[in-house]
């Protein structure tokens, strides 16, 4: 049975006056590896610090493993590892002084695994952290999350300074982490196809609130790209429920919508004498056509 | 509104945008409203020279009959003073006769004597045979003005700073041009005739002349015998043309008011002798202390400013960046310099040297961030000196440092110097040019160049350090990867967290302490073999050395643990997520913090060491020094050292630190200046000190409280 890993329930956060959270419901349960994505600045850092206890919520709750997040115990934070967006460490300890020197606080630290990981990764374990590059430095931010075997794996942006190379093994030791079928990841990501290669499941945050959560397949599903063809000109407002995007001109309409529903389209088209057909879009578009962002120009509309 | 009127506003609101501008803003204020409104002079220190002890002067009471104890305990008599300290140690010594019959004692075991004050004996030819046969004496100081015949003239050829009444001279007249060897006389005037300076200036070798109408003489308290009563300086062209004329004089010190507000008689009346005034005022010196201070924050405040505008992409991309840029930053700067160079005239000084004084600190700033930026490698050392020669030189804007340089300080910022004067502002003004010149072409080289310049590299701030921890330091390297111990897991005691915590650290206090005390030991090694050939003493009974051997460890150990956790706080987001509760981690970090500071305490313990040798108030005073220095000092520091723990933002943490470290010293200092009153080292000042240091030290735990509390609801994130 899945146990409740995060929740938070009407979470805020205000810095200043600037609202980054405004009344976020959210739940992630265990077993799933949650995909958080949404544009710069939509609070994707705020909600996972909020979650992990490192900013206190204006208002709402939040709880990580039962536990407020604010006050986690020392337990609850045994189980979580966490890679931050700037993963600042201690410059002047060498790689493997650093991991021994993490592992000291932990009751069980794998340093078999650790080092194992290091070697695969290819980090000289004599070199200064300071001196290491910053794919480097967020590999070794990664490996030292992992060192104690966390039950939940908290990753702000974990693969945006990595090369190709470094991503895929990245993606290789989350698939080998989420082997065990109750751990559970939540990690933000610019890089969707990434994302589609791991997660179970997705967040999209939109303002400070979740404009859509949940499975991966299920988004996919429900967010389909439609072009309409009719024989007469076609209106300017097609008022079809769920439209996040919407292009028309003369004859031809371009559409992007949310709870796609076939029977829906077949008796819409119908009554305006016109033709549909339906388009998959991968993580990217979807991604796209919930910010707002138009994934074609112009030009290409009407084709 | 113009365009360009719009661009400088708009320049001009990046400065009140920053908050460390705004908070170097606000200190600027204060002091400069201090400075245009409050006392120029009042508060003086006697600058006009005495004879001069080489070392701490033992002042003991010369009774003939048994002292009654309960009556005089805080009196040194002559017989406990020989009972616990050899005549052979001492250089200074002060007697003085408690009773009307009191003979002088014995002086001949005092071999090393330098420096003698006999304070109301009746010296027979005996006593002047044993003072002349003391090898070493050079100081003289007689309140008493019946000496045997023959004295003046013997004392006189022995030493070459005495201290006289003129009553003394008076009654010699034919002996004064007998003494040779006097180049210094601090003369009292009081009862003196009007004509004793034609006596005085019978002296052959005479080059220092203090003339001081202090009426505190007891000895000839209601004895006033002549017409004039000297309570002020007013000397007659005759007067001023001997002094003028002795060949050797080169300096006289009195109180010249009368002659230089009523009389109008200008200084160079005097020349070659320098008529400089016996006191002076401790505001002027604190207003050239402070305007140096202040000037330090005003260049940074520009400087700051401008670095931030010219090492910005902005600098290299848009036309006609710099200039306005420029202006605006020189606009700001010749306004304050306007403004304390008028506040600085109020207290007296000439007009060039207050702007020399105004000028000087962002001179001094000029040249050495030019030398430290320059990435020439000569250019940087002579930095070094230039540093070097800074330290001691501010110490010279103390009351101590001023009387040594007195003379030609005083002379300088009367005005009399002018032509070094403007030599000096001259250096000052070309040094600010050509760096306000040269900063684009500096910014634009650290682009290319630096990337360990915080906060303003271009580069990523990831990347910044890189090539800085690639560079083999091995040395450093060495020591602390040897200082990362016993990393296992050893449970989650508070001691084993509290340990694991600072080995996160560099810092490592016991390494300090080690490289001071080697520095001490090879210091020793040095001083033995200096008085090996030389033969002078290896620990000499002035113990301010062990304050200035303390003094470096002390400053480190206090400031150092600040700034590395203060460097911390970007990893501590991470290291926050550690399985330890927040109230644990908090409780750790704060008593790792505290336990960087241990080697301060040791420091503030040892910096007080020579005051407890010296207590007169005995062991209540030696618990009361403890008190304050051994646990409120460091509870204080402590407190304002979490400012790193408890706050985010460097500026509030830069505030933080800057109240509570002025807040003691606020409260103390009314606190001392309403004790002025009382004699030093008298029951007064004991209860005084066991009463601040009993409050010192609850305000020091309220202060870690408060902190600590701040710490626990502080964002990690």
């Amino acid at each position: 049975m899945n146990t409740t890993i995060i929740q938070a329930t009407n979470l805020q956060k205000q810095f200043k006056d600037n609202p980054v959270l405004t009344g976020l419901d959210l739940k992630v349960e265990s077993g799933q590896v949650v995909g958080l994505l949404g544009t710069n600045g939509s609070g994707k850092s705020t909600l996972i610090k909020c979650v992990l206890g490192l900013l206190k919520p204006t208002s709402g709750t939040s709880t990580v493993f039962n536990e407020k997040s604010w006050d986690l115990s020392a337990t609850a934070k045994s189980r979580l590892g966490y890679v931050s967006q700037e993963f600042a460490l201690l410059p002047w300890m060498t790689v493997k002084g650093m991991t021994e020197y993490t592992g000291a606080f932990y009751e069980h630290w794998d340093y078999a695994y650790v080092t194992r990981l290091m070697k695969e990764w290819n980090l000289d374990e004599k070199q200064r952290v300071g001196a290491l590059s910053v794919g480097q430095r967020q590999k070794l931010a990664v490996i030292m999350a992992l060192g104690h075997h966390p039950e939940l794996l908290v990753l702000d942006e974990p693969v945006a300074s990595l090369d190709p190379v470094a991503r895929r093994q990245f993606l290789q030791s989350l698939i080998e982490f989420t082997e065990d079928e109750e751990n559970t990841i939540l990690f933000s990501t610019h890089i969707t196809s990434d994302l589609e290669r791991v997660a179970s499941h997705v967040v999209f945050l939109e303002e400070g609130k979740i404009g859509f959560s949940g499975e991966l397949d299920s988004l996919k599903h429900q967010v389909k790209r439609i072009r309409i063809s009719a024989e007469t000109d076609l209106p300017l407002s097609l008022n079809i429920p769920g439209t996040l995007r919407s292009q028309v001109d003369g004859k031809h309409a371009l559409l992007a919508v949310k709870n796609f529903r076939p029977e829906f389209m077949e008796s819409f088209t119908k009554e305006l004498n016109a033709t549909f057909t339906v388009e998959d879009l991968n993580l990217e578009e979807i991604f796209l056509e919930l910010s707002g962002v138009s994934t074609h120009s112009e030009a290409e509309v009407i084709l | 509104m113009s365009v360009q009127s719009n661009q400088y506003k708009q320049i001009l609101k990046t400065y009140w945008q920053r908050p460390l501008v705004l908070l170097l803003v606000i200190l600027l204020l204060p002091f400069l409203v201090y400075m245009a409104v409050g006392k120029v002079d009042g508060n003086v220190i006697q600058i006009g020279p005495r004879p001069h002890a080489p070392g701490r002067i033992e002042r003991v009471y010369v009774d003939s009959e048994t002292p009654k104890r309960s009556e005089e305990k805080s009196l040194q008599t002559y017989t406990e003073f020989l009972e616990h300290v050899d005549p052979q140690d001492v250089i200074a010594l002060n007697l003085i006769r408690l009773h009307v019959n009191d003979p002088l004692p014995d002086l001949s075991p005092f071999q090393n004597l330098v420096y003698l004050d006999l304070r109301g004996f009746e010296l027979t030819d005996a006593n002047v045979d044993q003072i002349c046969q003391l090898p070493k004496l050079d100081a003289l100081v007689i309140n008493q003005h019946r000496l045997p015949g023959g004295a003046l003239q013997r004392f006189g050829k022995k030493v070459s700073q005495i201290e006289l009444l003129a009553l003394t001279l008076e009654e010699h007249p034919d002996e004064i041009s007998q003494m040779s060897n006097v180049k210094l006389l601090a003369l009292h005037l009081f009862d003196a005739a009007p004509d004793i300076l034609e006596n005085v200036v019978q002296i052959p070798q005479l080059q220092q002349l203090t003339l001081s109408v202090s009426q505190n003489l007891e000895a000839h308290r209601g004895q006033s015998r002549k017409s004039q009563a000297w309570d002020y300086i007013d000397l007659n062209e005759q007067q001023i043309a001997l002094l003028r004329n002795h060949p050797t004089l080169k300096e006289v010190y009195a109180n010249w008011f009368y002659m230089d507000h009523v009389r109008k008689i200008k200084k160079s009346a005097f020349l070659p002798v320098r008529a400089l005034p016996i006191t002076y005022s401790n505001n002027k010196i604190q207003a050239i202390s402070g305007v140096i201070f202040l000037m330090v924050i005003l260049f940074s405040i520009v400087s700051l400013q401008l670095w931030a505008h010219f090492i910005s992409p902005a600098a290299r991309v848009v036309p006609h960046y710099l200039v306005p840029h420029r202006r605006v930053a020189v606009g700001i700067f010749s306004v304050g310099v306007l403004l304390f160079w008028f506040a600085l005239l109020r207290y007296g000084f000439g007009m060039l040297p207050s702007l020399n004084l105004v000028l000087f600190s962002p001179a001094i700033c000029c040249i050495f961030f030019i030398a430290q930026l320059s990435g020439k490698t000569y250019q940087k050392w002579l930095a070094v000196p230039m540093l070097i020669s800074l330290f001691w030189l501010f110490p010279q804007f103390t009351n101590l440092g001023f009387k040594t340089i007195a003379s030609t300080a005083i002379w300088f910022l009367w005005g009399q110097m002018p032509i070094l004067s403007l030599t000096i502002i001259g250096i000052e003004i070309a040094c600010i040019f050509w760096s306000i010149t040269k900063l684009s072409a500096i910014t634009d080289m650290v682009n290319e160049t630096y990337n360990s310049v915080p906060a303003y590299s271009p580069w990523g701030s990831q990347r910044s350090k890189q090539i800085q921890w690639k560079k083999e330091t091995r040395l450093f390297f060495w020591f602390i990867d040897h200082g990362l111990t016993k990393l296992k897991y050893g449970g989650g005691s508070t001691w084993n967290m509290v340990h694991l915590w600072r080995q996160g650290n560099t810092f490592r206090p016991l390494g300090v302490l080690t490289f001071f005390l080697l520095v001490v030991v090879f210091g020793l090694l040095f001083q033995g073999m200096h008085c090996y050939f030389t033969g002078e003493e290896l620990f000499p009974h002035n113990r301010s050395s062990l304050s200035v051997a303390l003094g470096g460890p002390c400053g480190m150990a206090i400031v150092i643990p600040a700034i590395i956790w203060w460097q911390r706080r970007k990893s501590l987001e991470l290291e926050s997520m550690r399985p330890v509760s927040r109230n644990h981690f908090v409780k750790q970090l704060y008593l790792s913090l505290a336990l960087d500071h241990w080697l301060a305490v040791i420091c503030l313990i040892g910096l007080s060491v020579p005051r407890l040798f010296d207590a007169p108030g005995g062991k209540i005073e030696i618990l009361g020094m403890l008190l304050l220095l051994g646990i409120a000092g460091p509870l204080w520091l402590i407190g304002i050292s979490s400012s790193v723990l408890a706050f985010k933002r460097s500026w509030v943490i830069v505030l933080s630190f800057f109240v509570l470290s002025v807040l003691p010293f606020a409260t103390l200092a009314p606190v001392a200046i309403l004790n002025e009153s009382n004699p030093v080292g008298g029951p007064e000042d004991v209860r005084l000190l066991i009463q601040m240091a009993l409050i010192a030290i609850p305000a020091a735990i309220g202060l870690n409280v408060l902190m600590y509390y701040a710490a626990l609801k502080r964002e990690w994130g």
